[in-house]
């Protein structure tokens, strides 16, 4: 039984890493999410702006939308596990 | 129950084993739909860049469009590979470019690859030009920059009336001195202060009148040695004047003017005549949009082309602009038209937009269009990467692995691939058969384990005393996969072993979680090679290890007849009846073996029958 209560315990550990790991992976998942959506923001308003159309409101609630000169810098803070610090992502696009 | 301890710890490393794979080929897709995104955004921005200085440079060289291009989409990490500039019925309307982007990882079992995504865009130019209306037209200068600019600078502003000190229309008109001041600033040679006649006098050479040429000038008043009034020789023999309050700024003979100073400010060399100036001026229109529209291809008569203006600017007068517009019936080929016939003096802008998806192209599957990204062959493969690529990326990769390893073998696919297709079909279907009767969810399971069974021990069989089963390629993947699937299996069955509540299914649950484990364990012992990111040399299963798989599955086929004695009394009974049959048969060898056939299925269906179903 002493051997049988190990297991469990090995499980009950294994468990608790597999969690952690889960959770890892989310947060990753959510900032590889938050830059995927700066990047596409900060795309489009690119586009936009090349073509002579302003930024929509619409556009510009999914990010904090900079432009300096010929370049467009979208931020997205992406959603953080508790404890965690959030994490601000910022991609840009060039207009030439 | 100190399997239980290691079953624990194997189903650990198997699922972490999983989540590595598994992580490993979503990063390599992400890269590649970032890719594609990555591209897709360079293609936009680099056709729009060089969409936009099309539109203010026209006529600019499409090199210099394409390197515009290149340079933005270099600026958004992808490749300009591809540059066009679009035309519409022989004059620029737009850009069509293509860029790549390169998505590289490392995919578990398909080694480095590198994916090319790339992607095309288009955008147009809608060219437009506003002359002004109340100043002077930068078209009424058009290729002229010495004698011909200055008089087609005066002859402009006929018809504009006499104002005593005006110098413009916007003042409202000219005086004498003030058109002449007008006409030198215009054609791009501004004189010093407000020019008066006596003042022109004195900073000019005097002439003869036979010395005169176009933009020359006429004093009258000079034997004074301060005339009072000037006019510019247009050349013909006439003079080009703004007379006197009450009239407009007119042409004169030369003659009948009483001229009697003539001189020149600056030694200007001629301006060739355009070809249209003829037909142009017969119909009062500029010669020069008459010659940008022959030189355009727009017209191939340029008399027609000049009435045609004629009539258009007599439904618009005072409007240029959108005369041409009437008359060619296109605005942007009208701004085009006014900017090459008055050359970089007018401003030329233009809206530029991206273009959608020309609809035959999008029905013949040609390389042009802007909205979605399409993966094409790697020009560098990888070392370990297949040569041909897959459209969906490393998703399809395993259909490629398994294509190859069949056309690489001729058929003779060796069983541990086998194994590894069988794995994934049982794993799949096991997912699946959450949607199936309960008594067909253990068929392809059983099948599975049986078929490890032959195969381990035919396997264990020929290769011993051999160095094992190598593994490479599919068969590879496949033995991961197993080690991965094996390791979850055994965990799993273990647990509904612990927390089965008949007996029969604790026994069976049991025989298939060591069943699984033994398989792994066999798998296992192949070394670290199997590991996804670990380069070694050959990686081979030794023969114990086949032998352990072989023993494994068919503790596993045990488990499965365990959990469903149905199928052993009808695999039984059907024995039963070939037995019955084969009876029948008058000779003493088949009965004899009848008979000992005979006792074994009673002694089987005894050992079913003691294993009690219910608790």
């Amino acid at each position: 039984m002493n051997e049988r209560g190990q297991a469990s315990v090995e499980l009950v550990a294994g468990a608790a890493l597999l969690v952690a790991a889960a959770l890892a992976v989310c947060q990753l998942l959510l900032v590889g999410a938050a830059e995927q959506r700066a990047g596409r923001v900060a795309g489009q308003a690119a586009v936009l702006l090349a073509s002579g159309r302003p930024v929509p409101p619409g556009l510009r609630r999914e990010a904090e939308i900079r432009v300096h000169g010929a370049t467009v810098t979208a931020t997205v803070t992406a959603a953080s596990l508790p404890g965690l610090g959030p994490f601000r992502v910022t991609r840009e696009a060039h207009l030439g | 129950m100190t399997g239980d301890r290691g079953q624990a710890s194997v189903a650990l490393v198997g699922i972490v084993l999983l989540l590595v794979a598994a992580g490993a080929l979503f990063a390599h897709l992400m890269r590649v739909a970032d890719a594609g995104s990555t591209a897709q955004r360079a293609a936009d921005l680099a056709a729009l860049a060089a969409a936009r200085r099309l539109a203010h440079e026209p006529f600019a060289k499409p090199a210099h469009l394409r390197a515009v291009a290149g340079s933005v989409a270099a600026a958004n990490g992808a490749r300009l590979t591809g540059f066009t500039v679009l035309s519409r019925a022989g004059l620029p309307a737009g850009v069509e470019v293509r860029v790549t982007t390169a998505a590289s990882g490392r995919v578990p079992g398909a080694g480095q690859r590198s994916d090319v995504v790339s992607a095309v865009s288009r955008a147009g130019v809608s060219f437009s030009a506003v002359l002004p209306a109340n100043e002077f037209r930068p078209v009424d200068l058009a290729g002229l920059g010495g004698r011909g600019a200055l008089v087609q600078a005066a002859a402009a502003q006929v018809g504009w009336p006499y104002v005593w000190g005006g110098e413009s229309r916007a003042e409202g008109g000219f005086d004498c001195s003030g058109l002449i001041g007008f006409a030198y600033a215009a054609a791009g040679h501004p004189l010093p202060g407000r020019p008066t006649a006596a003042s022109l006098w004195q900073a000019a050479t005097p002439l003869t009148p036979a010395e005169l040429l176009p933009g020359d000038l006429v004093f009258l008043g000079a034997g004074s040695g301060a005339p009072h009034h000037v006019g510019m020789y247009a050349g013909g023999g006439a003079v080009v004047v703004a007379p006197h309050t009450g009239g407009q700024v007119r042409f004169e003979p030369l003659a009948a003017g009483g001229w009697d100073g003539f001189g020149r400010i600056i030694d200007l060399p001629g301006d060739p005549e355009p070809p249209a100036l003829a037909v142009a001026r017969a119909a009062g229109v500029p010669p020069d949009v008459v010659d940008a529209e022959l030189r355009l291809g727009l017209t191939a008569d340029p008399a027609a082309a000049a009435r045609a203006l004629a009539a258009a600017l007599a439904r618009h007068p005072g409007d240029l602009a959108s005369a041409l517009t009437d008359q060619l019936g296109d605005r942007s080929a009208a701004a085009l038209v006014l900017r090459l016939a008055s050359g970089p003096a007018l401003g030329v802008g233009g809206e530029v937009r991206l273009l959608p998806r020309p609809a035959a192209q999008a029905a013949s599957g040609a390389p042009s269009g802007p909205l979605l990204p399409t993966v094409v062959q790697a020009p560098t493969a990888g070392p370990q990467g297949p040569g041909w690529g897959g459209r969906a990326g490393a998703l399809l990769h395993g259909a490629e692995a398994i294509s190859a390893q069949l056309a690489e073998r001729s058929g003779r696919v060796t069983l541990q691939a086998l194994a590894g297709v069988r794995n994934a079909a049982r794993f799949s279907l096991t997912g699946l058969s959450l949607l199936l009767p309960d008594r067909w969810q253990d068929v392809p399971a059983l099948a599975g384990a049986a078929w490890d069974t032959v195969s381990g021990t035919a396997e264990a069989v020929t290769l011993w005393g051999a160095g094992g089963a190598e593994l490479s390629g599919f068969g590879l993947l496949a033995a991961r996969f197993n080690v991965v699937g094996g390791a979850l299996s055994t965990g799993l069955f273990g647990y509904q072993a612990v927390t089965a509540r008949t007996r029969r299914d604790r026994l069976g649950y049991g025989l298939l979680a060591v069943g699984s484990g033994l398989a792994t364990a066999g798998t296992l012992t192949a070394g670290a090679g199997l590991l996804p990111f670990v380069a070694v040399g050959a990686v081979a299963i030794p023969p114990v290890g086949l032998a352990l798989i072989a023993a494994g599955a068919t503790l596993c086929v045990a488990g499965y007849l365990v959990r469903h004695p149905a199928w052993c009394r009808a695999a039984v009974d059907a024995g039963g009846r070939l037995l019955d049959a084969a009876w029948r048969v008058e000779t003493a060898p088949v009965r004899a073996a009848a008979s000992v056939a005979g006792r074994t299925r009673d002694a089987a269906s005894s050992v079913i029958d003691a294993i009690p179903t219910p608790w």
